[in-house]
């Protein structure tokens, strides 16, 4: 039922306030009917970004494209675009159903025609018959739903949404978002998703944008971004990273006195510049004694400290390197049995394709 | 709100304070009031004699009567004017930079600040060269410069707490700047819009310092009236007037406070 779905085509697109660079020459393109998560730190300009699209602000250089149609320098409402606030900016002096039916009348539909846009987008939000609802009556949950229902009723090609979950409790948030996930594959809307939940990022998007400094730094799937992040910064960013500084000797890269196999061949680095090894908790496993597999390598040192987590179980270890890393394994019986305790020396293995290797 | 407390008797001077400032305030009300339906053809407190005579003196003089109508008709066109604009106006300071509304505020809360006899001055002359005295335009230009600071400063209030992105939900839905405030801003700060209106009739029917200087001949104000009338003769019509005046204020008042009560309900 939604319009033809449109692609997004950002180019160029930079904004200053005063001296301060908030954008800088951001190109971006989205598919049709695409689910692009936009992540980064406080200030990194994902909101400013979001509120160009939607022409709240204006662009200093570079264009915008929904699908053929030029809208840099549209009004806002021209735009024809969905939005959810992140405190979802309902109208309180109007009931749920007036808030759902607003942007009706600006395209004229009104009546009986009205009411069954409305009825439609709240069933769609499994809020129905909630018409006649004032907004202070509401859930949290509820007004989500409804702000959601607001946004989509008109059909829009596209939806723009600025951290929509971040007020929900944690059980809400997990359930919305697969709601809103199946919602809009369903209607095939073309969605920009602000989120500081990286968890959220990674389980709901077609492909995430990592901003830093007003810049896109990398864009990729959600497995590209994790287990191939372009930048140290990347790496840190998504996931519970550890990055360990190496030497790199004529195109090695070197970890105390051993070569680490890595996925890609030969490094790209000069001689002896300095780099880092980024390890994640989860990819590290404790190898038997004497085990030794070709792909994997292997980092020795003693166990510092072990924290019992629930669904798993987090040992600090204490590398012959003078370097401490933490991994992770899942707390099920036969990991429990050849736990290793603290004091005990373990050898450690990372397999070549998870040992990244990364420029400072 | 505190229930009512026990009185404590450490707070012996507050009370006592707080007695003689309520006792100074109510004073001239408790005169004028009795004073108005009194008999006698002189201000005499307390009066001897009870009647209405003076309220039948207004009633039957087109003197009195062409001043309240003028007064009223004034004191409406103020509102006309002047809460259109301090809705603007303290619209306009929550969508410009924070130095632009900071200047902003100190121009229109100048009014409030400069002496009311300086601004009277300063009016009465720029209004001779326009040929503006005594007319009913000049007269309600000047009590709008005097009342805008009052109607900005409620509006702004009610703003404050207003979340200016329901006005960008509302344009991303496909309203207009406009019809987003129309729609969506302006049913929310109703009740603050109406309060400044209420307080500006107020201030308009009770001002007298511009009023001497500019609201005479034909269009002379019911206080410049009441001015003359007390200077040129002790005539007690004046109590009778003033008991109305003191009556309408408080009706309005009582007003306000319902429109604010209405406004945080
Ligand atoms: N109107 C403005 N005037 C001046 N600076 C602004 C303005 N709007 C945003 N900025 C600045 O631009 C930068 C980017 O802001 P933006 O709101 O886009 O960040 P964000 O990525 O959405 O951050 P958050 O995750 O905290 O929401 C910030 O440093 C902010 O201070
Ligand atoms: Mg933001």
């Amino acid at each position: 039922m939604a319009n033809e779905s449109v692609p997004i085509s950002i180019s160029g697109l930079a904004k200053t306030y005063g001296s301060f660079a908030a954008l800088k020459d951001v190109s971006l393109a989205v598919g049709a009917g695409e689910f692009l998560s936009v992540l980064g730190p406080s200030g990194s300009g994902k909101t400013t970004m979001l509120m160009m699209l939607a022409g709240f602000v204006g662009a200093d250089r570079g264009s915008i494209r929904f699908g053929g149609r030029e809208v840099t320098s549209l009004a806002p409402h021209k735009r024809d675009i969905g939005m959810v606030f992140q405190n979802y900016a309902l109208f309180p002096h109007m009931t749920v159903g007036e808030n759902v039916g607003f942007s009706l009348r600006y395209r004229r539909i009104s009546g009986e025609t009205a009411s069954g846009r409305i009825a439609d987008a709240l069933k769609m939000v499994h809020l129905s018959g909630f018409e006649g609802r004032s907004i202070n009556q509401l859930s949290g949950g509820q007004r989500q739903r409804v702000a959601l229902a607001r946004a989509i009723v008109f059909n829009p090609a596209i939806l723009l949404m600025d951290e929509p979950l971040s007020a929900l409790d944690k059980k809400l948030r997990e359930e919305m978002q697969i709601e809103l996930r199946q919602l809009q594959q369903r209607l095939g809307i073309t969605t920009i998703y602000v989120t500081h939940d990286q968890r959220e990022a990674l389980s709901m998007s077609d492909r995430i944008a990592v901003m830093n400094h007003g810049a896109i730094e990398q864009i990729g799937t959600p497995s590209e971004i994790y287990d191939n992040p372009k930048s140290l910064f990347i790496a840190q960013f998504m996931g519970e990273s550890q990055c360990l500084r190496i030497r790199t000797v004529e195109g090695d890269a070197l970890l105390g006195d051993r070569t680490l196999r890595t996925r890609g061949g030969p490094l790209k680095f000069g001689p002896s510049e300095h780099a880092f090894l980024v390890v994640r908790p989860e990819k590290l496993v404790v190898l038997k004694p004497g085990e030794s597999p070709d792909e994997m390598n292997v980092l020795e040192g003693r166990i510092a400290s072990s924290l019992f987590q629930g669904e798993s179980i987090v040992l600090n270890t204490e590398l012959d390197t003078g370097d401490t890393v933490t991994l992770r394994i899942a707390s099920n019986q036969l990991a429990r049995c050849s736990l290793p305790r603290p004091g005990d020396r373990v050898r450690l293995g990372l397999h070549s394709h998870d040992t990244i290797i990364l420029p400072d | 709100m505190a229930s009512a407390a026990p009185l404590n008797p450490n707070r012996f001077w507050l009370y006592c304070v707080a007695a003689a400032v309520i006792f100074f305030l109510i004073l001239p009300i408790a005169v004028v009031v009795p004073v108005s339906f009194s008999d006698s053809k002189y201000l005499q407190f307390p009066p001897e004699a009870y009647s209405t005579r003076w309220y039948e003196s207004y009633w039957n003089s087109s003197d009195w009567l062409r001043a309240t109508r003028v007064s009223l008709t004034v004191a409406f066109c103020t509102v006309l004017l002047t809460v259109p604009l301090g809705t603007a106006a303290a619209y306009a300071m929550t969508s410009v930079s924070p130095r632009a509304a900071r200047f902003l505020q100190i121009v229109l809360l100048l009014p409030m600040i400069v002496p009311g006899m300086l601004v009277a001055i300063g009016i009465f002359y720029i209004y001779i060269r326009f040929k503006l005295v005594n007319s009913l335009i000049g007269i309600v230009v000047a009590h709008t410069v005097l009342a805008l600071p009052f109607a900005v400063m409620t509006v702004q209030a009610a703003l404050q707490s207003f979340d200016f992105r329901q006005e960008q939900a509302a344009m991303s839905l496909g309203a207009t700047r406009f019809g987003a405030f129309f729609r969506v801003t302006l049913p929310q700060i109703k009740a603050a819009v109406i309060s400044s209106g209420l307080f500006v009739f107020i201030i308009s029917l009770d001002e007298v310092v511009i009023s001497l200087f500019i609201a005479g001949g034909e269009n002379t104000v019911l206080t410049r009236r009441m001015f003359v009338a007390l200077r040129d003769a002790v005539d007690p019509t004046v109590a009778a007037i003033s008991t109305l005046l003191i009556g309408t204020t408080l009706l309005l008042l009582v007003a306000l406070a319902v429109t604010r009560r209405g406004q945080r309900g």
